[in-house]
């Protein structure tokens, strides 16, 4: 608009307008406040001159055009090169990330019934600079969360900004919590594993620790398996925290951890805790372990310690008690190793069960002379006789018939010396020295289970390969694990092997059965209506403050399998007695009997019928 | 200088009447300012400059004869664009209302969703807690049930005939858990229901039977009396 070039300087041109056309003034003609100039328009007639004009149009369009390109120009660096900066620091302040936790894996019994499973629950806590009146909100607190008033009204009068109030509250309470409407007081996530079965099976599932972590048993080996990966969700959210409808709503689903199913039975499992809890509160055993296995397939079906733990109360326990001792403690087995000494011999040709040896009462070994537990003068003992009375000094006899060699060899290929890869945290391999330094007192004591240390769960194997035609499957714990979308992915199965043939392993059953019974070590082994074998242990228990055996105790033990006709489950048991007396056929063989009995009748295994055949333990004259 | 000035406002204004019906009937100005092709300028006598060349006349004169032809067509136009205005400001209104709506009713939904996800829950929690094989026991044990004894077996044959494999017993009710007797071979005494054609005797076979029935050596203590305990393990004839 060329209206925009007058300026002061057209003023005193506007000539065409005299003073005298101008209306009479209000205030006098003259004088400081008469305006010079008429009222009316300002504009002049006369404006600039052209050029003046051009000139400033051009001036002033490159200025506009200057300023423009430079708002343009800072607009397109805000919007072009930086823009995908601001945008996204603009989103991120809009955008709340929340952690979505992925529900850690359940751990089941192979019948499915839960041993471990998640749920939710909350932690309360609280911004002591909002909260109104601590002592009030105490007052209505302490019984909700059971928590001492004295403790919430400290907390909650606290500086910071931050108090933990309870952990892992119930839902339930938490909705009476929030009734309360407390001003201050807030729930995060705090999901919590439950343990329903309790001290049944608490050694094999283990436990988690405060941040969920697995910290023993089933829940440490499989952690990974079972914690899954947390999600999270980042939405757009308003002024007051609240998503916007429309905003952005993108959530990485967290992915559930996986159920770990057992070969656990939970009943068998309740069982055999509870009779050798019963065993183990008997005034003289201080620990005892106990395993059962499934012979054709070498499945642990329980195993079990006492005195064991409850998981849910495993940060309230003695660290001491939280370990699995069936696996990862090793005791000197006694004479249930003569089975493996016995196998190696009939293996090697070097006897037969009808073989008859002439067994004095006692042997030089070395140092030392190795008795019997009676004693007893020079007996024409067959080879089943030696097993069936559990003669110290006839399998040392068969040991140096076999030789140390092989029979470190067998001993190994039964598993002892080394893991049997039970899916355990903390097993132990047991110790078995090689047998090129084996000195003569050692050379003795290891074919009757002295100066070698097994776990129960190693003892258990052994028994599972002679129950199995000789082939050893190691034992596992661990049937299947099923992902969240519910596909079961079957646990690695263990390498089967042959470690003696099948007539030396029916030849071993066969002498294995008249240890229980009528002439045998253990009559309190056998279960009505079954025949069973098995072998009694009892060991001298090292005496931990001198290191040697006097006044040591003893460990007994017993492990069989039943039906001897048809074996179907191995159960070893092991009883640790340092101020008892007592043989494995007295103490541990009742167990035994107790936890096969029920074992065998929960499976329904219908008894073969066929009559126990009758030994011959001694030479009969010929 | 003033000439030109007016004329410059004249043909400025002329298209601002001239948008309105109303406003291009009688006005003077534009009367006034009509005959165009005339260069005498209407109003004031201002001395005339001779060098004014500014507007040229030519776009004005085709502006003026196009406007009147939209004018016809204008209002329609508006009209619809007003319309489009309003239903667009309408139909966003009515939507995003009823999204919040939607959001409202989902947040509601959800929040009842997971008061009955924490019932399932809850409710599971209980099942899973009586299941367990203590509770059980407990529970059995109250009911007056008694641990199942070993196990005997009818097997019948091809033929029909049946054998009797084990030996039934009648389960015998656990002395007081504060004196567990160890365990003895005692046999316990035959029930006379035993001889029943069961098929299996023992609770193991009974669905009424808890499964963790403990065979317990303490239940063969010879205080007992194995006739009179009230066993729901003893053979049940039904077989």
């Amino acid at each position: 608009m060329s209206t925009t070039s007058r300026g002061r300087g057209a003023g005193p041109r506007s000539g065409g307008r005299t003073p005298a056309e101008r209306p009479a003034p209000l205030r006098g003609g003259e004088g400081p406040f008469v305006p010079r100039r008429a009222p009316g328009t300002r504009r002049s007639g006369a404006g600039l001159s052209m050029d003046q004009r051009g000139l400033r149009n051009r001036w002033g369009l490159i200025a506009m055009i200057t300023l423009l390109v430079l708002v343009v120009g800072r607009l397109a660096v805000l919007q072009g090169v930086d823009g995908a900066a601001y945008a996204n620091a603009a989103e991120q302040d809009r955008l709340r990330t929340y952690p979505i936790a992925a529900l850690r894996g359940q751990v089941l019994d192979r019948d499915g019934r839960p041993f471990a499973y998640t749920v939710d629950a909350s932690r309360v806590v609280a911004d002591p600079t909002v909260v109104e009146s601590p002592t009030r909100a105490a007052h209505e607190l302490s019984p909700l969360l059971h928590v001492p008033e004295a403790d919430l009204t400290r907390k909650l009068s606290q500086d910071g900004r931050y108090v933990v109030l309870a952990s892992q509250v119930a839902p339930q309470t938490v909705d009476a919590i929030e009734a309360l409407k407390l001003a201050g007081v807030l729930f995060e996530d705090d999901p919590v594993r439950l343990y329903p079965a309790g001290t049944v099976g608490g050694q094999v599932v283990g436990f988690v620790g405060k941040e969920g972590a697995g910290l023993a048993g089933i829940e440490q080996t499989f952690d990974d398996e079972l914690a899954g990966i947390p999600g999270e969700r980042r939405v757009e959210v308003g002024s007051g925290g609240n998503p916007i409808p429309s905003g952005i709503d993108e959530s990485t689903a967290a992915k559930d951890g996986s159920t770990v199913t057992l070969t656990i039975d939970e009943d068998l499992q309740y069982v055999t805790q509870k009779r050798l809890g019963e065993a183990c509160s008997d005034g003289d055993t201080t620990e005892g372990s106990a395993v059962v296995l499934d012979v054709k397939t070498g499945q642990v079906m329980a195993m079990a310690s006492c005195p064991g733990f409850d998981p849910t109360n495993a940060r309230k326990t003695d660290p001491k008690l939280l370990g699995n001792p069936a696996v990862s403690d090793v005791f000197e087995p006694g004479s249930v190793m003569k089975a493996v000494t016995v196998s190696a011999a009939l293996e090697e040709g070097v006897a037969r069960p009808d073989s008859v040896l002439t067994v004095d009462g006692k042997i030089d070994a070395g140092d030392h002379v190795v008795r019997d537990s009676h004693v007893h003068g020079p007996i024409d003992y067959t080879v089943t006789g030696i097993v069936a009375k559990s003669s110290n000094v006839g399998t040392i006899m068969l040991a140096r018939k076999v030789g140390n060699e092989k029979l470190e060899h067998y001993m190994r290929a039964f598993g002892i010396g080394s893991r049997t890869g039970v899916e355990l945290p903390g097993e132990s391999r047991g110790i078995l020295e090689s047998s090129a330094d084996w000195t003569a007192s050692r050379a003795a004591n290891v074919p009757i289970g002295q100066g070698v240390s097994v776990t129960t769960v190693q003892l258990a194997s052994i028994y599972q390969t002679i129950a199995n035609d000789g082939v050893r499957i190691p034992p596992r714990i661990v049937r299947s694990i099923t992902s969240p979308d519910g596909t079961a992915h079957a646990a690695a199965q263990a390498q089967a092997t042959r470690i003696v043939s099948a007539s030396t392993a029916a030849d071993m059953r066969y002498m294995l059965e008249a240890v229980v019974g009528e002439g045998g070590t253990a009559p309190r082994g056998a279960i009505e209506g079954f025949r069973v074998a098995g072998k009694t242990g009892t060991a001298q228990r090292p005496n931990p403050s001198c290191g040697c055996y006097s006044g040591g105790g003893y460990v007994t033990s017993f492990v069989g399998f039943a039906p001897a006709d048809h074996p179907r489950y191995v159960v070893a048991v092991d009883l640790e007695r340092p101020t008892g007396g007592g043989d494995g056929g007295g103490v541990a063989a009742p167990v035994f009997a107790d936890v096969m009995r029920y074992a065998l009748t929960a499976a329904g295994v219908v008894p073969s019928g066929s009559p126990r055949p009758d030994f011959a333990l001694t030479a009969t004259t010929p | 200088m003033t000439r030109a000035t007016a004329r410059a406002v004249t043909t400025t204004a002329r298209p601002t009447t001239g948008r309105t019906t109303t406003a291009r009937t009688t006005t003077a100005r534009t009367t006034t300012a009509t005959p165009r092709s005339t260069p005498r300028p209407t109003g004031r006598a201002v001395p005339a400059r001779p060098e004014l060349r500014l507007v040229p006349s030519v776009p004005a004169r085709t502006r003026r004869r196009v406007a009147p032809r939209f004018a016809s067509g204008r209002a329609p136009f508006v009209l619809l664009v007003v319309a489009l205005l309003v239903g667009t400001t309408l139909g966003l209104l009515i939507l995003n209302t009823a999204i919040a709506v939607d959001s409202l009713k989902a947040t509601q939904l959800r929040a009842a969703n997971a008061e009955r996800a924490q019932k399932v829950q809850s409710l599971q929690q209980q099942v899973v807690a009586g299941g367990t094989p203590e509770r059980i026991a407990a529970a059995a044990a109250a009911a007056g049930m008694v641990p199942a004894g070993p196990a005997a077996f009818l097997v019948i044959a091809p033929d029909g005939s049946s054998t009797l494999r084990g030996t039934p017993e009648a389960a015998v009710a656990p002395p007081a858990p504060a004196t567990p007797s160890p365990a003895s071979a005692s046999p316990a005494a035959k029930s006379p229901a035993a001889e029943s054609p069961a098929v299996k005797s023992p609770a193991a076979q009974s669905p009424a039977a808890p499964s963790p029935a403990a065979p317990s050596p303490a239940a063969k203590s010879p205080a007992a009396q194995p006739p009179t305990s009230p066993s729901p393990a003893s053979p049940s004839p039904a077989g």
